[in-house]
């Protein structure tokens, strides 16, 4: 290979601009080269004409005296220096030599520089000037945050943010469209539904130390505000990052807003809440199931047809599936909330269920547990508990987990309907119970459960984590000074519900109690809880919602 | 033999061929057209600043190579965090430079295609924005406040949602 076509092909990966020019010279900065109207050039104008030359001819000199030789005149000039100028020069170097990284070096090194950066140190990045706020309020940056953080603990900071339902998202999207649907749907349920009559009693007489709750007229909102505002709309990063912090840091801090729905005039037994059709059903010991719009905070129907205590509830899409003490399930469409279907076949109450698509599966009072199929309408039973079931949970199409009186939780193979391991450790009934698979695997002081979470709340007044996969007891929660009643975990916490009244909330990392949440004039009979919400309802008939995202106007960021 | 660079002030340094490969830039040249032994100009960095950049590559030249996309995170999970900073690196990026030397190696940096100096130099930055206040950040990089008192006050109340992280 000849030297010529060598030095050709480097030149080609070496092609740069033909003249390097240093930071303060470069055409793009200019804040640092000198112009008619700089200070500079006015203390010039000041001069005598003698002086201005003398300086003028100075400066020109060093401006066009060749590189190697600069170094050489400088030290000449500060040879000549007396303290005083050399001290001088020192002050003034200072600023001089502060490089705006940000603002001058190319944009990826730029982002590459602010990706290092905490969520706060961004915001003040932002605050500094128009050409770093341009760059700190990046969505590629935030982008990048919210993988780091959403739905996982951040290796670095140690938080992990919640990954919040469609709803909300929907929420944002169109606030008024959705509200604008739900007025209409529940003028709609109203109207249709059968037993009209049956909206007002919700407002009968409030469980003692029970506040009332504001009544809201639902005003049709007419359809055309609805398609106007349905349009395609990208939130930035930073805005979802924000929200998520914010939450995260409401539930840290145990900031909420709390609101009450009276109008069950018994204990509430079960709840079941559906976020993104704003959607609450729950189930009492008055025999009825109410249905509350969470928008409006309304109660929109009460559903009657059950002889006993409701103590089961669930809803999909399309259904909503009941179950009694009066030994029956009960199917209703979700749309009409007319019961379509009665499931009898258990020779006792029916005390909890939980069904998945086709697959329905309910636990009684005598210790068995019932598997539907509601497509191919057959069913078959589990047996071995040996006292009530009191929570059945489908892990998915092979295995089901149930809790019950009897002091144990079963893990049941639902091909051979076995039981394919039993959790001990309890010593009072398990009424609680909850399990969690999520795509990261959990961990709980410092174990990792790669199979998944289990929890279980019971009588003796512990609540107890357990490694799903392996059934090994990974840590026992004291804090509760009654008997557990209910429990809910996700991946970042764990709450509880107990005859103490309190609802307890846990960090399921360190397996700590963080606060308690008190209001319920009796025991906590059931909870559930979503990214941004804790429900419960209780002895005192009253359902209690905990809103850790009760304001939103911290994103006033107008549109750009 | 040695890889001669020229700097765009003239200097030349004869470097080993495994502390030229650092560079992803050189490491391609040099496979893609090989090496007649005549010094590789370098216009883009001056002779101060490639003779840090080689002593980076020197210290740095058995480190295993991360080019491709697909190592890119095992690289960064084998780290602790990533803020975190070797302690020789962190001594490199201290000893005696000031701001404009840093900028012109995170230049030369990227020129070259020298990813883990890029992120060093990058990091060094970051940690010094870390923990300031706006005002300080100004002072600190010599920025000027182009806001509007109404912007200011504006730009203020959209990021205060930050303010106890």
């Amino acid at each position: 290979m000849s030297s010529t076509t060598t030095t050709q092909s480097v030149s080609t990966y070496l092609a740069a601009s033909d003249k390097h020019f240093c930071y303060r010279h470069r055409p793009g900065n200019s804040k640092a080269v000198t112009n008619s109207s700089s200070p500079l050039s006015q203390r010039l104008e000041a001069l005598s004409a003698k002086d201005k030359e003398t300086v003028s001819q100075i400066w020109n000199l060093f401006a066009t005296a060749p590189r190697p030789l600069r170094p050489l005149i400088l030290d000449g000039l500060l040879d000549n220096c007396c303290l005083p100028q050399l001290s001088y020069m020192a002050g003034a170097l200072g600023p001089l030599l502060r490089v705006d990284f940000i603002s001058n070096a190319p944009t990826e090194i730029a982002i590459g520089i602010l990706q290092y950066l905490d969520a706060k140190s961004l915001c003040h990045a932002a605050r500094t000037c128009s050409s770093w706020r341009k760059l700190a309020d990046d969505d590629i940056i935030w982008h990048r945050m919210c993988e780091q953080h959403i739905d996982r603990k951040c290796k670095k900071c140690g938080w992990g943010l919640p990954l919040l339902d469609n709803k909300r998202r929907n929420h944002l999207l169109g606030k008024r469209s959705s509200s604008a649907r739900r007025a209409e749907d529940t003028q709609g349920r109203i109207d249709a539904g059968s037993n009209d009559l049956a909206v007002k009693r919700m407002k009968v007489g409030p469980p003692e130390g029970a506040t009332a709750v504001p009544t809201a007229e639902t005003t049709p909102i007419p359809r055309t505000d609805e398609v106007a505002t349905r349009r395609p709309y990208k939130r930035p990063w930073k805005e979802i990052y924000a929200e998520r912090l914010v939450v995260e840091r409401n539930w840290r801090s145990g900031t909420f807003a709390r609101t009450e729905l009276l109008g069950h005039t018994d204990s509430v037994m079960c709840l079941h809440y559906d976020e993104s059709k704003s959607l609450l059903v729950t189930g009492s010991y008055d025999y009825t199931i109410r249905v509350w719009d969470t928008d409006t905070m309304q109660c929109i129907k009460v559903l009657t047809g059950h002889t006993r205590c409701v103590r089961g509830i669930q809803m999909d899409d399309n259904k909503m599936v009941s179950g009694s003490m009066d030994r029956t399930l009960r199917i209703w469409n979700l749309k009409t909330f007319q019961c379509i279907r009665i499931l009898e076949g258990h020779a006792a109450g029916v005390v909890c269920l939980h069904f998945n698509d086709k697959m329905l599966a309910s636990g009684s009072v005598d210790g068995t547990i019932r598997v539907w199929n509601l497509g191919a309408g057959c069913c078959f039973s589990l047996a071995g508990h040996r006292d009530w079931v009191n929570k059945v949970q489908i892990l998915d199409k092979k295995r089901l987990i149930s809790c019950s009186d009897d002091s144990s939780i079963k893990l049941w193979d639902l091909d051979t309907r076995a039981e394919l391991r039993s959790f001990n450790g309890h010593v009072g009934q398990i009424q609680g119970m909850q399990a969690f698979i999520p795509h990261s695997a959990p961990r709980v002081d410092g174990i990792t459960l790669p199979g998944g979470i289990l929890i279980s709340g019971s009588l003796d007044n512990t609540i107890k984590i357990w490694c799903l996969e392996t059934g090994a007891e990974i840590k026992t929660l004291f804090g509760h000074v009654e008997g557990v009643w209910c429990a809910a975990v996700d991946s970042l916490r764990i709450i509880s519900g107990g005859q103490d009244r309190k609802v307890i909330v846990w960090d399921i990392e360190r397996g700590q109690k963080m606060y308690e949440l008190t209001g319920h004039g009796g025991a906590v009979n059931c909870c559930q809880m979503t990214d941004t919400k804790v429900l419960t309802g209780g002895e005192d008939g009253a359902i209690r919602i905990w809103d850790f995202l009760p304001d939103t106007s911290f994103m006033s960021r107008p549109v750009a | 033999m040695p890889v001669i660079l020229q700097a765009s002030d003239g200097q030349q340094f004869p470097i080993e061929k495994n502390v030229a490969e650092r560079s992803m830039l050189l490491k391609n040249m040099l496979e893609d057209v090989g090496d007649a032994g005549d010094p590789i100009p370098l216009p883009n960095v001056s002779g101060s600043i490639l003779k840090n950049v080689i002593e980076y590559c020197e210290h740095h030249k058995d480190d295993p190579h991360f080019a491709a996309e697909e190592d890119k995170e095992v690289f960064e999970s084998s780290r602790k965090k990533p803020d975190d900073i070797d302690e020789w690196d962190a001594n490199f990026m201290k000893a005696g430079k000031g701001n404009e030397e840093l900028f012109e190696i995170i230049l030369a940096a990227n020129y070259l295609d020298i990813k883990p100096l890029l992120d060093l130099g990058c990091k060094t930055v970051a940690n010094m924005i870390k923990g300031k206040t706006p005002e300080q950040i100004r002072e600190m990089f010599n920025i000027e406040n182009d806001f509007t008192p109404e912007e200011e006050d504006q730009i203020r109340r959209e990021n205060e949602w930050a303010a106890d992280a």
